[in-house]
């Protein structure tokens, strides 16, 4: 009975979408400050997700993730938007957004945007959610910027390995290397940099599974290169980009390393070589001290290269996606608008003709915000997309109702269509002919034609602000799904080899909806010590078996409760307390009993807790952290098959030689 | 295991003695972050190494460290060498350097005597020697994490030298986890901080 009334309470009241973990978040957006990332501990972009509250993650080796921004997905497309500077960065690759192949690291982030629900932002529509990372402006004159970090996961045989007691390597995470120099004036910057990541899948449920993979198929060297320029010109801002990444390259070892690509209707990982490449122009012209114009124009190239030239055919997925737009802004004292209009155009390069090798959507776009009586505040916002015969409609309104000093109602209402090309994925291109799952031998189909999807996102939140020492919120969420394009897999595995066998169907009229409850807290306990909690609850899930399965992989629960101390400045402690219930995932049902409890269809609850120290020196041009993950030591896993995560030790050092010349 | 057992009770007696015969006037108070500074070495052994021990013999080793007030206490950065040699061809020799960090609390006894406990956290890392039976050179190295807590016994002597006894239990976590412990007799000096480090260190 008090769990009805517990669920009942919470119904009623709803939930926040965000964490308010930093003074700066609104409800819409979660933003995570250098400050968060750097007293975390953690090293690498995608550690990232770790630190969303409202990310959902999903990862076999630890490196490369797939995320979920807040439930704005039926599954775990990776179709969120990444932005970089106010320029989208296409990672056109099946299955996996590695924003690892950024060619920079955390080192040169300022902050972190995370919208949690749909709006309009740097010409975008983000019904899936986005992440624009922003990278420091540099400082002026000369700087340069080096960091290294490594890490090392508990477990290992140590020198037992020349004993009878011999216990296979667990894992060698990193090195990690990245330098930049810049030039920073008051009206120009220069900024060059260059990354190099090596990863090794070692962890031995992996590698049980890859036995007949070389070796250099299984440790991965990652070459980034990038360069950017602003300039405060014709009365704006103008930002030139440029970034390559590839992996395989043995600039500093002697031996070649490849990239692994989890391959979902191989059902396991395919050795490939990305290759990215982009470059763009955007910024903003004053035309009045209130109205604007601004712009954004990319093109970025997606290669996945095929190392294992003995396996025919090769891999040929190859695309080039060109994004551009124009927007007009207006801002007065109590509202603010714009009207844009937006082009992509992705091409799809193959040695064959597809039935079209390419397709270009034309979008057009605007918002507005009114401020009534300092007492309400809307946002409304919408997109049409047309790809020359069909048009998607988009449309929400993000409110704020202040009831009181303290007291505000915040609601979220959206609802949006989606065509089959602005997922530009595996299926949409296999549709099209693209044949390497035929050539490869794997079987698929695909249920009708891919439809036009359908979601409509609500959230509603109560917030309660104290000034800046205390605040907590809590509200609730609510998703609707129709005529989704959803994949399914029922994988087989071979007790001998340890590979799978499946036969992928997609579905392509899948429904359902989720509702739940959130709750967000804040406190600035003293001038040392803060403290914040995120939890989320998914109590009820509704809809055709595919949805339902694919919503179990998801925690019921997640709470993470973050409470830090820093004395000065110069020194922080940060302990990170994470709750995840069991989750449950249907296509391994056999998997238990066919690999004899090797491996499992579901992850099993965990508290993990990470401890994080870092020390500045030098007034802030060193800075050194250290980062103990899974103190505990829990069966930490986030993918049937991949790797279980113990107790590891994260070492970073930092030097920031900012305006010595 | 009674050995490890009776090794472990012994330890926690140590150093709870030393607890209770404790002044606990702290003269740490009066020190502010980073105002000396200690430079020390020691000679250290490993009395307890767990299952090494059936395969593996410790040979004397050293230790060198800095110290300085940090927060209710003091912290330590250091290194410890220490070799290990195989009683059969089958185990080849290593050198074994643990890269630590740690923290820990002084206690001020009658003078001249002071007392510290704390923990320390680091890396073990093994070098191998390269024998025939080592086919790959990726073997030779090892790294692997390590925790323990220390204790330490300070005989204060005039112009900044102690000579100090002290023993740190420590587990790598090894598959098979490896539990040490090492007793060291060293000596120090301190120093007053220097303008230029102590600006580094803020």
């Amino acid at each position: 009975m008090k769990r009805v009334l517990l669920i009942l309470f919470l119904f009623c009241v709803h939930l926040s979408a965000q964490q308010i973990g930093s003074a700066y978040s609104t409800y819409e957006c979660e933003i995570i400050t250098r400050e968060e990332i750097q007293s975390g501990g953690i090293l690498r972009l995608s550690d990232i997700f770790f630190q969303i509250g409202a990310s959902e993650v999903k990862t076999i080796d630890g490196y490369r993730i797939q995320t979920n921004i807040n439930l704005l997905n039926p599954g775990w497309d990776q179709n969120w938007i990444l932005m970089v500077d106010g320029q989208r960065i296409d990672l056109d690759y099946p299955y996996m957004k590695n924003i690892n192949l950024l060619p920079f690291d955390l080192s040169e982030v300022d902050y972190i945007e995370v919208f949690t629900l749909p709006q309009i932002s740097s010409g975008e529509y983000s019904d899936k959610g986005m992440i624009h990372i922003h990278t420091v402006k540099p400082a002026d004159g000369l700087s340069i910027h080096v960091s290294t970090s490594s890490a090392s996961e508990i477990g290992d045989p140590g020198p037992f390995k020349y004993t009878d007691t011999n216990t296979p390597n667990i894992d060698q995470i990193g090195p990690y290397y990245s330098a930049s120099i810049s030039l920073g004036s008051e009206k120009l910057s220069l900024r060059m940099g260059v990354k190099h990541h090596m990863q090794i899948y070692s962890d031995p449920l992996i590698r049980k599974r890859m036995a007949n993979y070389a070796w250099e198929n299984k440790e991965m060297k990652l070459l980034g290169a990038y360069a950017k320029v602003e300039v405060d010109l014709l009365n704006g801002k103008h930002i030139l980009f440029a970034a390559h990444a590839h992996t395989g390259d043995p600039l500093f070892y002697s031996v070649y390393g490849s990239d692994l690509l989890f391959f979902n209707p191989y059902g396991a990982e395919i050795p490939v070589d990305p290759i990215f490449n982009h470059v763009g122009l955007s910024g903003y012209f004053n035309l009045t001290p209130s109205a604007s114009i601004n712009y954004q124009f990319k093109f970025s190239s997606s290669l996945l290269d095929f190392p294992m030239y003995y396996q025919k055919p090769a891999f040929d997925w190859n695309i080039n996606n060109y994004n551009g737009y124009v927007e007009f802004e207006n801002r007065k004292s109590d509202s603010e608008g714009l009207v844009g209009f937006g082009i992509n155009h992705v091409k799809f390069v193959t040695g064959y003709q597809l039935f079209g090798n390419s397709f270009t959507l034309f979008r057009i776009y605007g918002k507005y915000k009114k401020n009534y009586f300092d007492i309400i505040s809307q946002t409304y916002f919408g997109s049409f997309v047309f790809d020359g015969t069909k048009t998607a409609v988009k449309a929400g309104v993000n409110s704020q109702i202040k009831m009181s000093k303290e007291v505000s109602f915040l609601t979220g209402i959206s609802f949006s269509n989606r065509l089959p090309e602005e997922d530009n994925n595996l299926w949409y291109w296999s549709m099209k002919g693209y044949g390497f799952l035929n050539s490869y031998g794997l079987n698929y189909s695909i249920e009708d034609e891919l439809s036009i999807s359908k979601q409509f996102i609500a959230e509603a939140e109560l917030h309660f602000d104290a000034g800046e020492r205390f605040s907590f919120a809590f509200g609730g969420f609510f998703r609707l799904y129709s005529n989704q394009n959803i994949e399914h897999h029922n994988y087989i595995i071979d007790p001998a080899t340890y590979l799978f066998d499946t036969e992928t169907v997609v579905g392509s009229n899948q429904n359902g909806s989720v509702f739940g409850p959130k709750f967000t807290f804040d406190q600035q306990i003293s001038s040392s010590f803060h403290h914040k909690i995120y939890y989320r609850y998914i109590p009820i899930i509704d809809g055709t078996d595919e949805f339902y399965d694919v919503m179990l992989t998801f925690p019921a629960h997640k709470f993470v409760y973050t409470i830090s101390y820093q004395p000065v400045s110069s020194f922080s402690l940060n302990t990170m307390f994470t709750y995840l219930s069991e989750s449950f995932w249907p296509e391994y049902n056999s998997i238990n009993t066919d690999s004899s409890n090797l491996y499992s269809n579901n992850l099993k609850e965990r508290l993990l807790i990470d401890l994080a120290a870092q020390k500045f020196f030098w007034h802030n041009r060193l800075r050194v952290s250290i980062l103990l993950k899974n103190i505990l030591g829990k069966e930490d896993k986030y993918h049937p098959i991949g790797g279980i995560f113990d107790m590891t030790l994260f070492l970073q050092v930092e030097l920031i030689l900012d305006s010595i010349l | 295991m009674g050995h490890l057992l009776l090794l472990k009770i012994k330890y926690c007696l140590f150093i709870g003695l030393l607890l209770s015969s404790a002044n606990f006037l702290s003269a740490q108070d009066e020190n502010s972050e980073f105002n000396r500074i200690t430079v020390g070495f020691s000679a250290v052994k490993d009395y307890l190494y767990s299952d090494l021990q059936y395969y593996w013999e410790p040979q004397v080793g050293f230790e060198g460290y800095f110290n300085t007030p940090f927060y209710f206490g003091n912290i330590q950065a250091g290194v410890t060498y220490c070799r290990y040699i195989g009683y059969t061809s089958q185990q080849p020799n290593f050198l074994s350097m643990i890269y630590y960090i740690q923290w820990e609390k002084e206690i001020y006894l009658s003078s001249p005597i002071s007392i510290a406990f704390g923990g320390r956290i680091g890396l073990m890392d093994m070098t191998f020697d390269e024998t025939e039976s080592i086919t790959e050179k990726t073997l030779l190295n090892e790294s692997d994490l390590m925790v323990g807590i220390i204790s330490k016994l300070n005989l204060n002597l005039p112009e900044g030298w102690t000579i100090t006894i002290h023993g740190s239990y420590m587990t790598v976590f090894t598959s098979k986890k490896m539990e040490m412990v090492y007793a060291g007799i060293g000596l120090t000096k301190t120093f007053l901080t220097p303008d230029w480090l102590k600006e580094f260190f803020e």
